[in-house]
C-alpha cells in the first residue's frame, strides 16, 4: 500500500510573524527577524558586564494567548506549537471534522524542550535556594507540547516526539508523511516548535563558539550564510506545524490542497559528533529522491541546512555538488535562517513551510546579507533579495543534526 | 479578609476569573481547578502567607472550605508557634 499524501494545512509563528501569511510576505520581501537582544536579556543571569547577544525573537506578546495557570503549566516551546498546530488544523478544516480529527497522531520535533522551564528550576534551586515550581517537570518534559496538542486539538492517534538535534522536526514529518503513506495513519499534524532563546542556552551555544555576534553596522545581517565574512549561527524560536493527509481522504472532506509530501531520506553520519560529512549528507538526499522516485533535475529548488558556519556551509555545498552532478550550480539554493535564525529542533519544520509558501507564491526565497561568497560556496545561492515570479514545481528541505542525523524531505505542487 | 476569602481571591488571581465567578462553587473541581491547577494555587497561597502545606493535607483538600480550614490551621499553627 502506497498511498499519495498531501499537505492541508500550515501553521507558523517565528520571528517573521505569528501567522503563515505574515511568513510568507516576510520571505517574499525579504525581511529578516533577526534582531539584537535587548541590553537586559543576560541581566541578573552572568556575572560581570552583560554579553550582547543577537537572535531572532518573536515579536509582540505570544503569551497574551493564554492565561493564569496555563502561563505556569505552557513553556514558550508549547505556547508555540499550539498557535501554529491551531493554524495548521483551522486551515485544513480538520476539527470540524470529527472522525478525521479523533485518529489523526501529533509527531512533532524539538531539540531543547521547555528550555525556559529548566532553566527557571535550576535558577530556583540553585540561584534562590528555593523549591523548583510544582509544574516544572510538566513544562520542562520535551513531550509537553504533543500531549498539549492532542489535548487541546482532540487528536487521539499516535504521539510522538521526536528529538535529534536541529533534524527534529524535518525526521517528524517525514515520519508522519511515510506511516500515512504505508496506511498506519489517515492523517496527522506533524512538525516543530522550538523555545531556545533563553539566557542559559544561549551561553551554552555561545560557549561552543559557534554564535555570531551581534554585526557592527545592521543587527539583522549577523547570520550570513555561505559568505566568506560568515559569523556563525544566529539562534532563532517558534514553530512550525502541518496537517498531513492522504490524498483520498483529502479530496473527500474537500479541504483544499496545498502541496504533496514526495519523498524523505534519513541518514546518520556515523563519524563525528559535530562535524558533518558529505557522505552522509549527500546519502539523506539521494535517499530522499529515491523515495520521490525523482532525479536531481526535477528539483527546481533547495532550502539548505546552511547555518552559516564555515565547516557546515562547505560541506552542505560538496553535499549538493555530489548528488546533483552538472544540475548543482542550475539549481537555485538559499538559507532562509538567514531571516528567521536557527530554530534547531524546529528548523526543518519551519523551512519546509518556507518551501511552501515559496512554491505558492511563486518566488525562491533569499540568503539575505549574502556578501561575497566564500570561495568553497560557488552554488547558484538566491542571495539578497527573493527571486519573484520563479516557478517552484518541486522543492528539496536540507535538515543536518549535531549527533551526524541528517534529514530530507521533498515536496511539491499537488497534480492529479 | 478572612481566610475562605483570602484563598479564592488568590484562585480568582491565578485562573485570571472575577473573584465573583468563584463564590457559588465551593468544589475546586467545578471552579475549574483541576488536580495541577490545586497544586499551583496551593504553591502561591504558601509563598503569599509564609505558610507550608503538610504533603499529607494536599490529598484531602477538595474545596474551597477545605482549604480555608487549612490554611486557618496553619496561620494559626505559625502564630503560636515558639
Amino acid at each position: 500500500m502506497n498511498r499519495r499524501v498531501v499537505v492541508t494545512g500550515c501553521g507558523v509563528i517565528c520571528a517573521l510573524g505569528g501567522n503563515t501569511q505574515n511568513f510568507s510576505q516576510a520571505l517574499a520581501s525579504g525581511r529578516s527577524g533577526v534582531q539584537a537582544l535587548d541590553t537586559h536579556f543576560f541581566a541578573g543571569r552572568v556575572r560581570g558586564a552583560s554579553p550582547r547577544g543577537v537572535a531572532a525573537r518573536i515579536g509582540g506578546d505570544a503569551a497574551g494567548q493564554f492565561h493564569g495557570y496555563e502561563l505556569e503549566l505552557l513553556d514558550p516551546v508549547s505556547r508555540y506549537a499550539l498557535i501554529a498546530g491551531r493554524e495548521a488544523c483551522d486551515g485544513s478544516g480538520l476539527l470540524s471534522d470529527p472522525v478525521q480529527n479523533s485518529d489523526a497522531g501529533v509527531y512533532i520535533g524539538t531539540g531543547m524542550g521547555g528550555a525556559s522551564s529548566v532553566e527557571r528550576a535550576y535558577a530556583d534551586m540553585f540561584g534562590l535556594g528555593a523549591a523548583p515550581r510544582p509544574l516544572a517537570i510538566l513544562s520542562a518534559m520535551n513531550n509537553a507540547a504533543a500531549g498539549h496538542l492532542s489535548i487541546r486539538l482532540g487528536l487521539k492517534g499516535p504521539n510522538f516526539t521526536y528529538s535529534c538535534a536541529c533534524a527534529s522536526s524535518a525526521v517528524a514529518i517525514g515520519e508522519a508523511f511515510h506511516a500515512i503513506r504505508c496506511g498506519r495513519l489517515d492523517c496527522a499534524l506533524a512538525g516543530g516548535a522550538e523555545a531556545c532563546i533563553v539566557a542559559g542556552v544561549m551561553r551554552a551555544w555561545d560557549s561552543l563558539r559557534v554564535l555570531a555576534p551581534v554585526h557592527s553596522t545592521c543587527a539583522a545581517a549577523s547570520c550570513r550564510p555561505f559568505s566568506a565574512d560568515r559569523a556563525g549561527i544566529v539562534l532563532g524560536e517558534g514553530a512550525a506545524m502541518l496537517v498531513l493527509e492522504d490524498v483520498e481522504s483529502a479530496e473527500h472532506r474537500g479541504t483544499p490542497i496545498l502541496a504533496e509530501m514526495l519523498g524523505y531520506g534519513a541518514t546518520a553520519d556515523a563519524c563525528h559528533i559535530t562535524n558533518p560529512s558529505v557522505d552522509g549528507q549527500a546519502r539523506a538526499m539521494y535517499a530522499a529522491l529515491a523515495d520521490a522516485g525523482l532525479d536531481p533535475a526535477d528539483i527546481d529548488y533547495v532550502n539548505a541546512h546552511g547555518t552559516a558556519t564555515r565547516i557546515g556551509d562547505v560541506c552542505e555545498t560538496l553535499a549538493i555538488k555530489r548528488v546533483f552532478g552538472e544540475r548543482a550550480h542550475d539549481t537555485p539554493v538559499s538559507s532562509t535562517k538567514s531571516v528567521h535564525g536557527h530554530l534547531l529542533g524546529a528548523a526543518g519544520a519551519l523551512e519546509f513551510a518556507a518551501c511552501l509558501q515559496s512554491m505558492r507564491g511563486n518566488f525562491l526565497p533569499a540568503t539575505m546579507h549574502l556578501g561575497e561568497h566564500d570561495p568553497d560556496c560557488d552554488l547558484d545561492y538566491v542571495g539578497n533579495a527573493p527571486r519573484l515570479g520563479v516557478p517552484i514545481r518541486r522543492f528539496m528541505s536540507n535538515s543536518f543534526a549535531f549527533g551526524g542525523s541528517n534529514a530530507v524531505l521533498i515536496g511539491g505542487e499537488f497534480r492529479r | 479578609m478572612n481566610a475562605a476569602q483570602t484563598v479564592r481571591r488568590l484562585a480568582a488571581e491565578r485562573l485570571e476569573v472575577p473573584a465573583a465567578r468563584l463564590d457559588a462553587a465551593n468544589s475546586l473541581r467545578d471552579a475549574g481547578i483541576d488536580s495541577l491547577a490545586a497544586i499551583d494555587l496551593i504553591v502561591a497561597i504558601e509563598e503569599r502567607l509564609s505558610i507550608s502545606f503538610p504533603e499529607c493535607d494536599l490529598e484531602s483538600i477538595r474545596s474551597f472550605d477545605d482549604l480555608a480550614a487549612a490554611v486557618e490551621r496553619l496561620l494559626a499553627e505559625k502564630h503560636t508557634a515558639p
